[in-house]
C-alpha cells in the first residue's frame, strides 16, 4: 500500500500527457482524486499515530548498498504527508482551470505530478539514501516547472540558478548524510533517532552537521542562499503555490525536523540555526514590503516564515517546537491561499503588482473574502489560527538562552513587517479607489476558488477550535521533532502577557507601515544597497570566476603544444620521484668504476659521443649516421656482456631503422632551428635532469642484492625439459610462448596500422588523380 | 612448475576474438562497398560470440593458466562482458555516421576487435607481460583508428600527438615494469606480491618502479597531470572513433589499475595511497573546472571524462573490497554514460556536419523535445543526480571514501562535483530554454535515434535498478 | 661496470628527452629511437652485467656451468627491441603522414586541436 501510495504519482504522471491532450482541463478534476485518495489513507492513521504508535515498512531495493525502500509513518511524516496530499489535491484542480488550453498543459501535469510523488516519497522515506534519491527528484521536476514559461528571460536565468543552487547544496547533503551513515551505523532514520550521542560525540559531527545544513538551508531559501527562491516566482502561480510555499521549500525544514533528535540540541546546532533563521526570518519580512510584485511580496513572505521555522528548530525548547509545527501548518494554509488568490488576481486583471490593483471587491467579492481571510491569520490576528503560532513563536523566543535577546528584536521586527505585507496582501488589491485594468474582473470558477476556500476557511476553524489540530496530528509531529512528548497547549487566549503585547506592538506599527506603504517602500528601494548583500551578487560572482579560472587553465595546461605535453608529463614525474627521494629514502648509492675494462669504456664513449653528435648536428644524414652508431655501440655492449642473441637482434634492428629513416626522412623537409636560446637551455636543463634521475635510480638498482631470481629455474630446465641449449631461446620459444605470441600480434597490428594508413593514403591519391 | 598443458579453454573468448578478427580481415578484402555489411555483422556476431563465451566459462573462483601469466576471476568475466557490450553498442552507433563519411570499412572494424582483444588480454594478464602486450595492442590499434579518417588535418594531428604521448607512457610503464623485475626477479603478479608480503625486499626501488608505472597507468586513466592528450584526442578524432576510445578502454584501465596495484602491488598500498590521492584531486577539479569554458562538447565531454576518472581513482585508492567494487561500478556506469554522451553528439550530426558545438543544442526542445528529454537523463546522471545511475556511481565510491576515513576527500571530490554540475546544467539550459540556432530538422536513422534513446533509458532503468550490478560488482571483489 | 653504464644510460635519456623537446618533427622522431636505445640499455644494465658467460647450455651438459649471465632480461629486451622497432615503423608512418595532411613540420603549427 505504502509503495503504491508513493508511486502511483508517477505512473498518473507518465500518463498525464495524453490524459491533457484526451480531456483538457478538466483533466485536474481527475487528477486531484490521487491527492485526494492519499489523503483520506493517510488520515486513517491519524488515531493510531495520534496515540503515539509509528508504522515502518520495508522493501528490498538494493541490498548491496544497505540502501532500500523504507517507510517511516510517524507524526512529522504524517503532517508533512497530509500537507502534500491536502493542497495538492486543490492546486491539481486550481491548475487544471489556471491552465486549461495552454499548449504545455499535459506536460505541466507530468511533472506536477512526478513532484508531488518525490515529496511524499521524501516525507515518507526511512532511509536516508532514499530520501535523497526523492529529494533530488523535487529539485529536477520543480526546475522543469520553474522554467515553464521559457520564452521568459528572467524565467530562464531563474530555473538555472534554483537547479544550480539546490543541486549543489543537494551534492553536499548526500556527502553529510553519507558520512552520518557511517558514523551512526545505519542508513535507517529508525536507527539513527537512537543513536543522538554517538553522532553527537564523534569528531565528525561538525562536518556532518555542516553539509547537512548547506543542503537544507539552500533548499529551504535561508540567508545566503534565500535569492533563488523569489527569482523561481516566474513560475506559473499554481507551482509557486505548492512548491514555493506549501512543499518543496519546507522541505529542507522537514530534514532538519527530522534530524532534530539526531543532531540537534547542540550549542553549534542551536547558534546556526537561531542565528542563520532569524536572519532569514528578518530579511525575508524587509524584502516582502520593499517590493510589490504579488508573487515576490508573498515569495519574501515565504522567506521569512522559512527562516522563523528553521529559527525555532535552532531554539529547540519544547515551547520552539510547538511553535514549530503550528506555525508550519498556519502557514501552508494561508500561503496556499493567498498564491492561488494572487494567481487569480493576475489571471482576471492581468496585472501583476500591488501598484497598479485596487478596489476590486465589487467585481471579486468571493475572491476577497478568502483573501482577506488568509491575509488575517498572516497577520497573526486573533481569533485565526496564524494567531496561536505566532503567539507561540514569541514566546519561545523569549526563552531561547544564548542567543534570546538578539532573536526576540528580529522577530519583533519582522512580526512587524509581516503585519504590513499582511495588510498589503489583504487590504491592497480589494479596498481603496477602483484602478483600471487590462480586463474586466469576475470571481473566477469554483475549480479556482474550492483551493483558496478551504485553505483560508481551515485557518479560521482551526483558530476557533485549536484542540482539532492539536489531537490529531501536531501533538504527534512535535512528539517526532523533540523525541519526547511535548505539551502543545494550544489555545486562543494565554491571558495578557508578553507575547500578546508583541503581537499587539507588531500589529499597530505594522499597520502604520502599511498606511505609509508607498513612502516606506521608495525609500527603502532606493537602498540599493541592500540589493548588493545578497548572495545573488556572489553567485554571479562566483559563476564568472570560475569561467575565468576555466579559460585560464586551459591557456596554461591545454595549449595544443606536444612539447609543453611531454614537458608536463616529465616535470611531474621528477617531483614524484623527487618527492619520494626526499621524503621516505634519502639515500645515495654507491659508485663502483673498478673492473672497467678499455674496450668497454671506449664503447662508452662512443655511444656517448655518438649521441651527442645525433642532438647537435644540423645535417639529416650526420643524425642518421650517428643514431647507427649509438645503436651499433648498444648492440656490441650486449654481445660483450653475454648477450650475443640480443646483440644480433639489435644489429639487424638497427640497419631496419636506418634504412627507414632514410627512405622516410629525406621525403620531410630539412631541420629547423625553430626555438629560441633561453628555450633550448630549459629544455636542456630538464633532460639533464632526468637524465640524471635515471641514472641514481640505475644506480640504485644496482645496489641492491640480487634476488633469487625465477631465471634459476629456467637455466635448470632449459634442457632438460625443453631440449634446447640457447636459454635464451627457449624462455622465448617455450617458457614463454605466449608472451611471445603476443608479441607476435603486437607486431602484426602495428602491421595493420601501417598498412592502413599507407592503403587509404594510396586511395587518396587515386582520388586525387581523378579530375 | 610443470609442464603441464595450458588450460586452453580459459582462454576460449580471447581465442575466438583473434580468429574472427582475422577472419574478418580477410573477408574483407573480398568485399566490396555494397556487401560491406558483411564486415558490420561479422563483428557484431563477433563480440555476441565472444560475450556468450565469456559468460559460459564465468567461475566464481580464480583460475591461473598458460604458467600463471594469464587469470581468470569474476571481475575478468564482467569487465569483459562490458566490455563487449559496450563495443556491440558502439557499433550500432557508429554504423550510419561511418557511412555517412566513407569510414564503413574493414579497418575499422577489425581494428576495434583488435582492440577489444588488448582489452580483454589486460583484464585477464596475470603477468607483467601479458599486461604490457594488452595495452599495446589496445593503444596501437587506437591510434590507428584516430588516423583513419583521411585528408581529416585535425585528426591526424591528434593521433600523432596520442600516440607519441602514449608512446612515452608506455615507456614509463615498462621501465617501472622492469625496475620491479629487477627488485623482486619475477613478471608474475602473484610472485610479486608474494615477494613484497615476505617484506625482505628493498622497499625504496619497489616504490620508484611503482611512481613509473603510476605514470604509466594514469595517462592511459587520462588523470591529471597526464591528461594533455585526452582533449586533444576526444576533439580531433571522428565521434565515432571518440565514442569508442572514450568508453571500452576505460574498462580496461580500470583492470589495469586493480591488476597491477592491488594483484601486484597490494603489499605496497600505503606507497601508492598518497599519489593516487594526488591524481584524483587534480583530475576532479581540473577536469571539472576547465569543462566550464568548453564551446566545444566533445571537449566538454573529455574533461567531464578526466573528472570520472578521477572519481575511479577515489574508489580504488581507498584499498578495501568495497571501493574497488565501487571503482568497478563507476568505470561500467562511466561506460554506458560515455556511449550516450558520444551517441548524443553522433544523432545530432549530419553528413557533412558535425554537431560538436554547444550552440547546436540550443532550442533542442522546441526542435524534438523527446530527444532533449533523452540528452536530460545523460547530463543529469553524468552531473550525478538522482535517480540516475551516475548517482549511484558517485553514492558508491563517496561511500568507500567516507568509509576509508578520508571525509575531507570526500567533501573535496563533492565541492568540485557541484562545480561541474554547472557545465551538464548549462547543456540542459541550452536545451530547454534557448532559441534554436539552428532549424534543421534532426533525422537520424531509425536504428541510431533507438539506440540512443535506450541508452538514455538504460540509464534512467538501471539508476531506479543498481542493485543487480552492484551486486556483480560486489561479488567480484568478495574473493 | 655497472656505475659507467648507469652514466650512459642518463645521457641517452637526456638526449632523448632533448631532441622529443624540438619543435622540429623529425627530430621527434630521432629522440624517440635515443630512447628507446636507452630503454634496452638501462634493462640490460639493471639486470646485471656478466661478461663472457652466455646462458648456454654446452653440449653435453644439462645446465650451464658455473655463473651465466640473466636469460630472462635478454628474454625481455629482445621483446622489447622488436617491439619497439614495430612501434617505430608506426611512428614514423603516422608522422609522414601527419605531415602529408597537415603540411607542416613545425610541431608548433600543430595546434589544430586546441580552439
Amino acid at each position: 500500500m505504502m509503495l503504491t501510495a508513493v508511486f502511483a504519482g508517477f505512473v498518473l504522471a507518465a500518463l498525464a500527457p495524453w490524459l491533457t491532450a484526451r480531456l483538457g482541463g478538466r483533466v485536474g478534476w481527475l487528477f486531484a482524486l490521487l491527492p485526494a485518495a492519499i489523503f483520506v489513507w493517510l488520515a486513517g492513521y491519524i488515531p493510531a499515530i495520534a496515540a503515539g504508535e509509528s508504522f515502518y515498512y520495508h522493501y528490498p531495493w538494493i541490498p548491496g548498498l544497505d540502501i532500500n525502500l523504507t517507510f517511516l509513518l510517524d507524526g512529522l511524516s504524517l503532517l508533512f504527508g497530509l500537507l502534500i496530499s491536502g493542497i495538492g489535491t486543490f492546486i491539481m484542480i486550481y491548475a487544471g482551470k489556471y491552465l486549461d488550453g495552454h499548449q504545455y498543459q499535459g506536460r505541466f501535469f507530468l511533472f506536477l505530478l512526478a513532484f508531488m510523488a518525490s515529496m511524499l516519497g521524501l516525507v515518507l522515506s526511512s532511509n536516508l539514501i532514499a530520501l535523497f534519491v526523492f529529494w533530488e527528484l523535487t529539485s529536477i521536476t520543480s526546475y522543469m516547472l520553474i522554467g515553464f514559461n521559457h520564452e521568459d528571460e528572467k524565467s530562464r536565468k531563474s530555473a538555472q540558478q534554483g537547479l544550480y543552487v539546490t543541486v549543489g547544496g543537494g551534492l553536499a547533503l548526500m556527502t553529510g548524510l553519507v558520512t552520518l551513515a557511517m558514523v551512526g551505523g545505519s542508513y535507517e532514520l529508525v536507527e539513527l533517532l537512537g543513536s543522538s550521542e554517538v553522532v553527537q560525540e564523534h569528531a565528525l559531527y561538525l562536518p556532518i552537521l555542516l553539509l547537512i545544513l548547506l543542503g537544507t538551508f539552500t533548499k529551504s531559501a535561508q540567508v545566503p542562499f534565500h535569492f533563488w527562491l523569489p527569482n523561481a516566482m516566474a513560475a506559473p502561480t499554481p507551482v509557486s503555490a505548492y512548491l514555493h510555499s506549501a512543499t518543496m521549500v519546507k522541505a529542507g525544514v522537514y530534514l532538519m525536523a527530522r534530524l532534530h533528535p539526531t543532531l540537534g540540541g547542540t550549542d553549534t546546532w542551536m547558534i546556526v540555526l537561531g542565528l542563520f533563521g532569524a536572519a532569514t526570518m528578518f530579511t525575508g519580512s524587509l524584502m516582502a514590503i520593499r517590493s510589490s510584485g504579488l508573487k515576490s511580496v508573498l515569495a519574501y513572505s515565504t522567506v521569512m516564515a522559512l527562516g522563523t521555522l528553521t529559527m525555532l528548530l535552532g531554539v529547540g525548547t519544547p515551547t520552539a517546537i510547538a511553535a514549530a509545527v503550528t506555525f508550519l501548518l498556519a502557514h501552508s494554509l494561508y500561503k496556499g491561499a493567498l498564491f492561488m488568490t494572487a494567481g487569480n488576481i493576475t489571471h482576471e486583471t492581468g496585472h501583476k503588482d500591488f501598484r497598479d490593483v485596487g478596489g476590486l471587491r465589487r467585481e471579486m467579492p468571493v475572491s476577497t473574502l478568502f483573501g482577506g481571510l488568509a491575509a488575517l491569520s498572516l497577520a497573526g490576528i486573533l481569533p485565526f489560527f496564524g494567531f496561536i503560532g505566532k503567539e507561540l513563536m514569541f514566546e519561545a523566543v523569549l526563552e531561547a538562552n544564548t542567543i534570546g535577546t538578539l532573536i526576540t528584536l528580529l522577530a519583533l521586527a519582522s512580526g512587524i513587517m509581516t503585519v504590513a505585507a499582511a495588510a498589503i496582501v489583504g487590504l491592497r488589491p480589494w479596498f481603496g479607489v477602483r484602478k483600471p485594468t487590462k480586463h474586466t474582473p469576475h470571481d473566477p470558477p469554483l475549480a479556482q476558488l474550492l483551493g483558496p476556500g478551504v485553505l483560508a476557511s481551515l485557518g479560521l476553524l482551526l483558530g476557533l477550535l485549536p484542540f482539532i489540530a492539536e489531537r490529531s496530528v501536531l501533538s504527534a509531529a512535535a512528539l517526532a521533532i523533540a523525541g519526547e512528548p511535548v505539551e502543545l497547549k494550544l489555545s486562543l487566549w494565554h491571558g495578557f502577557n508578553l507575547p500578546l503585547l508583541m503581537s499587539a506592538i507588531s500589529l499597530l506599527v505594522g499597520l502604520t507601515i502599511y498606511w505609509k506603504w508607498d513612502t516606506v517602500r521608495e525609500l527603502l528601494q532606493a537602498r540599493r544597497f541592500i540589493d548588493t548583500l545578497g548572495a545573488e551578487r556572489g553567485y554571479d560572482a562566483i559563476m564568472r570566476a570560475l569561467v575565468v579560472v576555466s579559460e585560464w587553465q586551459t591557456r596554461v595546461l591545454q595549449n595544443g603544444h606536444l612539447r609543453y605535453y611531454i614537458l608536463t608529463t616529465v616535470m611531474t614525474l621528477f617531483a614524484l620521484l623527487a618527492y619520494t627521494i626526499l621524503t621516505r629514502y634519502p639515500v645515495w648509492p654507491g659508485v663502483d668504476f673498478s673492473g672497467i675494462e678499455l674496450q668497454h669504456l671506449v664503447i662508452a664513449v662512443l655511444i656517448v659521443l655518438a649521441a651527442l653528435v645525433a642532438v647537435s648536428t644540423h645535417s639529416r644524414l650526420g643524425a642518421v649516421a650517428t643514431l647507427g652508431a649509438v645503436g651499433f655501440g648498444v648492440a656490441l655492449m650486449y654481445v660483450m656482456f653475454s648477450a650475443p642473441d640480443v646483440g644480433i637482434t639489435q644489429v639487424l634492428v638497427e640497419t631496419l631503422t636506418v634504412i627507414l629513416l632514410v627512405l622516410v626522412l629525406f621525403r620531410l623537409p630539412g631541420f629547423l632551428d625553430l626555438t629560441e636560446h633561453s628555450t633550448r637551455l630549459r629544455d636542456a636543463i630538464v633532460a639533464v635532469l632526468m637524465g640524471g634521475v635515471f641514472t641514481l635510480l640505475l644506480l640504485m638498482a644496482i645496489d641492491v642484492q640480487f634476488f633469487p631470481s625465477i631465471s634459476e629455474y629456467f637455466i635448470e630446465h632449459s634442457y632438460p625439459s625443453a631440449h634446447g641449449r640457447n636459454i635464451v631461446n627457449v624462455i622465448l620459444v617455450d617458457f614463454r610462448t605466449l608472451d611471445t605470441l603476443g608479441e607476435i600480434f603486437v607486431l602484426a597490428l602495428a602491421a595493420v596500422g601501417v598498412y592502413a594508413m599507407i592503403k587509404l593514403r594510396a586511395e587518396d591519391r587515386k582520388e586525387g588523380d581523378r579530375p | 612448475m610443470n609442464f603441464e598443458m595450458p588450460n586452453f579453454a580459459l582462454a576460449m573468448p580471447e581465442m575466438f576474438v583473434l580468429g574472427m578478427a582475422c577472419l574478418i580481415l580477410l573477408v574483407d578484402l573480398f568485399l566490396n562497398e555494397r556487401s560491406r555489411v558483411v564486415t558490420y555483422l561479422l563483428s557484431q556476431a563477433t563480440l555476441v560470440g565472444a560475450f556468450i563465451l565469456t559468460l559460459s566459462l564465468y567461475t566464481p573462483v580464480r583460475e591461473l593458466t598458460f604458467s600463471g601469466t594469464f587469470v581468470l576471476d569474476p571481475m575478468a568475466s564482467v569487465l569483459k562482458m562490458a566490455v563487449y557490450a559496450v563495443v556491440f553498442v558502439m557499433f550500432l552507433y557508429t554504423r550510419s555516421y561511418l557511412q555517412a563519411r566513407q569510414m564503413f570499412t574493414g579497418e575499422f572494424y577489425t581494428l576495434a576487435l583488435f582492440g577489444v582483444l588488448g582489452m580483454m588480454v589486460m583484464i585477464s594478464a596475470h603477468s607483467f607481460l601479458t599486461l604490457y602486450l594488452g595495452l599495446e595492442l589496445l593503444s596501437l590499434s587506437m591510434y590507428a583508428m584516430v588516423a583513419l579518417q583521411r585528408d581529416n588535418r585535425v585528426a591526424s594531428e591528434a593521433a600523432m600527438k596520442y600516440f607519441l604521448l602514449g608512446a612515452m607512457a608506455s615507456a614509463m610503464l615498462l621501465y617501472g615494469m622492469s625496475m620491479l623485475y629487477g627488485v623482486t626477479g619475477s613478471l608474475d603478479l602473484g610472485e610479486i606480491s608474494r615477494a613484497i608480503d615476505e617484506g625482505e625486499i628493498e622497499r625504496m626501488l619497489l616504490v620508484f618502479g611503482l611512481v613509473f608505472m603510476l605514470v604509466g597507468v594514469a595517462f592511459k586513466l587520462g588523470a591529471v597531470p597526464f591528461h594533455m592528450w585526452v582533449p586533444d584526442v576526444y576533439h580531433g578524432a571522428p565521434t565515432a572513433v571518440t565514442q569508442f576510445i572514450s568508453t571500452a578502454p576505460k574498462i580496461a584501465a580500470f583492470a589495469l589499475l586493480i591488476r597491477l596495484l592491488v594483484d601486484g602491488l597490494g603489499g605496497l598500498q600505503s606507497e601508492w595511497h598518497d599519489i593516487l590521492v594526488l591524481l584524483a584531486i587534480l583530475s576532479i577539479s581540473v577536469g571539472n573546472i576547465i569543462a566550464i569554458a568548453q564551446t566545444n562538447i566533445k571537449r566538454m565531454l573529455a574533461y567531464s571524462g578526466i573528472a570520472h576518472a578521477g572519481f575511479l581513482i577515489l574508489g580504488v585508492l581507498s584499498g578495501t573490497a568495497e571501493g574497488y567494487a565501487a571503482g568497478m561500478f563507476y568505470v561500467i556506469v562511466y561506460a554506458v554514460m560515455g556511449l550516450a554522451g558520444f551517441g548524443m553528439v553522433l544523432l545530432m550530426s549530419r553528413a557533412g556536419f558535425e554537431a560538436d558545438s554547444l550552440e547546436d543544442y540550443k532550442g533542442l526542445n522546441q526542435r524534438n523535445p523527446w530527444f532533449a528529454l533523452m540528452v536530460l537523463f545523460i547530463m543529469f546522471s553524468m552531473a550525478g543526480v538522482p535517480p540516475f545511475i551516475g548517482f549511484w556511481a558517485k553514492l558508491a565510491v563517496l561511500q568507500a571514501v567516507v568509509a576509508s576515513g578520508l571525509i575531507w576527500l570526500a567533501v573535496l571530490a563533492v565541492i568540485f562535483s557541484v562545480i561541474g554540475a554547472f557545465y551538464y546544467l548549462r547543456v540542459i539550459k541550452l536545451m530547454y530554454f534557448d532559441a534554436p540556432a539552428d532549424e534543421a530538422r534532426i533525422e537520424p536513422g531509425r536504428e541510431l535515434a533507438a539506440v540512443f534513446s535506450g541508452n538514455a533509458l538504460v540509464i534512467l532503468a538501471m539508476g531506479l535498478f543498481p542493485g543487480a550490478l552492484m551486486a556483480i560488482c560486489i561479488q567480484a571483489f568478495a574473493l | 661496470m655497472e656505475s659507467l653504464m648507469a652514466i650512459v644510460v642518463g645521457i641517452l635519456y637526456a638526449t632523448a628527452l632533448y631532441m622529443m623537446l624540438r619543435r622540429s618533427i623529425i627530430k621527434l622522431v630521432i629522440g624517440l629511437i635515443l630512447l628507446s636505445n636507452a630503454a634496452n640499455l638501462l634493462i640490460f644494465t639493471a639486470g646485471g652485467m656478466t661478461p663472457a658467460a652466455p646462458p648456454l647450455v654446452p653440449e653435453g651438459m644439462l645446465q650451464p656451468e658455473g655463473l651465466v649471465a640473466d636469460p630472462l632480461t635478454q628474454a625481455l629486451i629482445l621483446t622489447a627491441i622488436v617491439i619497439s622497432f614495430g612501434v617505430l615503423a608506426f611512428a614514423v608512418v603516422l608522422i609522414h603522414r601527419a605531415y602529408e595532411v597537415v603540411k607542416q613540420d613545425d610541431m608548433d603549427m600543430m595546434k589544430d586541436t586546441d580552439r
